[in-house]
Order: structure tokens, then C-alpha cells, then sequence
């Protein structure tokens, strides 16, 4: 069975078809329930089908408060659902009662290369050079726009990037035009700088303490 | 010029909200199984495994441009 996500227990499964095709069901315990469907095999985790989950999670959220299961998760039979609802339903009931009324906005910043003057130097040590300035940047943007987020998001996690900085910020959804309007400062101080803000989503980065700090 | 809202930002928010759909979420013991032309490939212990594609990159310095 392919699981969505985790709804507190008077929760009903929305009448969609899941990505498999099929309905979607609610398996209950007394205080969660987990919403899944039955699929003769496991889905792709290809971009289509994620957003396909993606929207039946939406959906679910904006209902209830939902704690998404992460793409594509498969368990075997309904049993091994409510073995998993017996094991973890009083955490997974206690953070939705703590993401109630929450989401998730990520924002990404870019700002100009403090090292690009030196890029046409040769040798390892100039190399080195110029990435410990590039670091040292990512780390000082970093915690600014994090001081600057925290004035609006309950909670921040800094996500992987390639480039510049990526942040997600759990707050209501009302937030988002405050946190843009944040952004926009942070934009302006400087020349060169970019900051997009991409939500509000079910809170992804938020569902666990544990699991979001070890991921 | 304001917080990005351009076609290119959408395409920035797609990557982002795919990103967490498959990086972030309740990790349950379940079995990932991903499928290629039709051969399962079951990975057990999904959190050492299931990761958004530039992290994979890193870590083993592939391009991010594959073919089919």
C-alpha cells in the first residue's frame, strides 16, 4: 500500500483517485489515522507521479493538518499500517497538534561571488582561497536571513543547496507576504542580490523533530 | 526589483517542492521500490538511499545532465 500521510483520526480520506488509480482509505488508530492506497505494485518515483502525491497531499492539508509520508513509500498490508500506527500514533498525534494551522515556505537567496575578482588566479592555493571566502559568505547570508526569517517562522531548517542559501521556514500560511516583504529588504541592501520564496506546502521539513534534524 | 515571482521561479519552486516531496516527510520502514522499464528495484532502508537528486550528484560527481 502506498501511504500519503498522517491526519488526526476523525479525518476523512478525500474522495480522489490516488495515484494508483484506486481510492484513497484511511487506516485508524484512536488518535491518527494514515492515508493510503492499495496498489498491486509500487508507483514510480518519477516527477508526474510525485505530483500526483503531491497534490492528494495538498489536498488532505488543506483540510486537516497532515503530515506527509515521504515519496514513494510502500508497506506490504494494512497490517503492517496499523503495526506502524501502534508504535508512533502518540508522536504523530502530538506534532499534529503542534503543526496545526501551519506550513512550509522555502526560500532560496543568491547573492554575487565575493571571490570573483580573484577567480582568474592560478594554483591550489588561490583555489582555496577563493572557496573559503565563498563559504565563509554562505555561512554569514545563511544566519542573517535566518535571524531575519525567524521574526516570522515558527521554525527554520536549513535545507541543502548547491548554490547560495536554501531555507525552510514553518509558518501559518498568512505569513507569506511578510516574509516576502523580508525578503524584499534583504534584496535590496545589496546589488546582485536574488531571493525567490516557493509554498505555502505541507510542512515536508517540519513532520518530525527527530527525523527533520537527522535528514 | 521584488522577491522573484517570474516563470523562472516557478520552475525554482517545482525543483524545490519535488525536492521535499522525496527528501523531506515521515520516514515510515516501508520499502521504496523504484521501478525502470518495468524491473523493481526494492532499496531497503529508505533514508540512506532516497535522496534529492543534487545531493546523489555531489556525492559521487555526476553532471546534471543525464541521457536516456
Amino acid at each position: 500500500m502506498l501511504l500519503y500521510a498522517v491526519v488526526p483520526a476523525e479525518a476523512e480520506a478525500p474522495a480522489l483517485a490516488g495515484v494508483c488509480g484506486r481510492e484513497l482509505e484511511a487506516v485508524r488508530d484512536s488518535e491518527v489515522a494514515l492515508v493510503a492506497e492499495e496498489c498491486e505494485r509500487a508507483p514510480e518515483a518519477s516527477r508526474p507521479m510525485a505530483l500526483r502525491y503531491y497534490k492528494i497531499v495538498d489536498h488532505l492539508s488543506r483540510s486537516a493538518t497532515a503530515l506527509p509520508v515521504r515519496f514513494p513509500t510502500v508497506v506490504g498490508d494494512r497490517d503492517e499500517i496499523v503495526q506502524e500506527l501502534a508504535r508512533r500514533a502518540p508522536r504523530w498525534r502530538r506534532r499534529l497538534d503542534e503543526l496545526d494551522g501551519l506550513a512550509e515556505l522555502v526560500l532560496r537567496a543568491s547573492w554575487p561571488d565575493p571571490a570573483a575578482a580573484d577567480a582568474g588566479q592560478p594554483g591550489g592555493s588561490a583555489y582555496l582561497r577563493r572557496r573559503a571566502a565563498q563559504v565563509h559568505a554562505t555561512e554569514q547570508v545563511a544566519d542573517d536571513l535566518e535571524r531575519r526569517a525567524r521574526q516570522v517562522c515558527r521554525d527554520v531548517r536549513r535545507l541543502p543547496a548547491i548554490a547560495g542559501v536554501r531555507l525552510a521556514c514553518l509558518a501559518p500560511r498568512t505569513a507569506e507576504s511578510e516574509l516576502r516583504r523580508l525578503l524584499d529588504e534583504w534584496q535590496q541592501e545589496d546589488a546582485g542580490r536574488e531571493a525567490t520564496l516557493a509554498g505555502p506546502w505541507p510542512p515536508f521539513s517540519f513532520v518530525d523533530q527527530q527525523e527533520a534534524a537527522a535528514s | 526589483m521584488s522577491v522573484s515571482t517570474t516563470t523562472a521561479s516557478s520552475d525554482v519552486a517545482l525543483i524545490d517542492l519535488l525536492d521535499r516531496v522525496i527528501g523531506g516527510g515521515v520516514v515510515v520502514s516501508g520499502d521504496i521500490v523504484i521501478g525502470i522499464a518495468d524491473v523493481d528495484l526494492i532499496y531497503l532502508g529508505l533514508r540512506l538511499v532516497l535522496a534529492p537528486a543534487h545531493e546523489v550528484e555531489d556525492s559521487v560527481g555526476l553532471t546534471r545532465r543525464r541521457s536516456k
